[in-house]
């Protein structure tokens, strides 16, 4: 259930990388659970996270999060 | 040590030191309490630097957080609800109802105390909010 409009293309990022919810949580240094809350969007990262995300797949944080107007 | 390891002995920890503070109160032993807390939080400090991998991030932080403010605000609330009911009774629905002055002198220390406890929350409350108001 989506708690915010604030969307994410985190699944979609980790499938092309072929990376576990683990693998995610421990290259970032955070728990499986967070990457998990993030990926059913129930979770808004902040700034650092959301930036060591979309660096980690060499791509802009607009590229991996999505704001609609 | 993995963290599903840490958490398990966090909640045996917990609970143990819960069993010796309930036993120690009960047999009127003081001694046990005063060394069971210190016990636990020495156990769980040395623990915590072998744990491998993430424990703790932002949004344990966040839900910590959460948490505690609504933990804080029902206390305060049902606690200064409990204090006015319990200093009214005292001073004078006891002994109208019958009970002895030393129920209704009772009624009043416990009420005095929790509203004295409601206080002293407040006031951490405020102080702690002034210190991470000054960091931020």
């Amino acid at each position: 259930m989506k708690a915010h409009s604030i969307t994410n293309r985190i699944k979609v990022w980790r499938a092309e990388y072929d990376l576990t919810q683990q693998d995610l949580a421990d290259k970032v240094g955070v728990t499986r659970q967070t990457i998990n809350a993030l990926e059913k969007e129930k979770y808004i990262p902040s700034l650092e996270l959301a930036f060591k995300i979309a660096r980690l797949f060499g791509v802009s944080i607009e590229e991996v999060f999505h704001y609609p107007e | 040590m993995q963290p599903k390891a840490y958490r398990f002995i966090l909640i045996v920890t917990v609970l143990a030191l819960g069993a010796a503070l309930g036993f120690g109160t009960s047999v009127g032993n003081y001694v046990i309490a005063l060394v069971a807390l210190p016990a636990a939080i020495i156990i769980l400090l040395i623990l915590k630097p072998l744990v491998r991998g993430v424990t703790e991030d932002e949004r344990s932080y966040r839900l910590a957080g959460n948490a505690a403010r609504w933990a804080f605000s029902v206390f305060v609330v049902t606690a200064a609800i409990a204090s006015n009911v319990l200093i009214a009774l005292g001073i004078r629905g006891a002994e109208a109802a019958g009970e002895t002055p030393m129920a209704a002198r009772a009624m009043t220390i416990a009420g005095t105390t929790l509203s004295l406890a409601v206080a002293f929350v407040f006031l951490v409350y405020l102080i702690a909010y002034i210190i991470y108001n000054r960091k931020s």
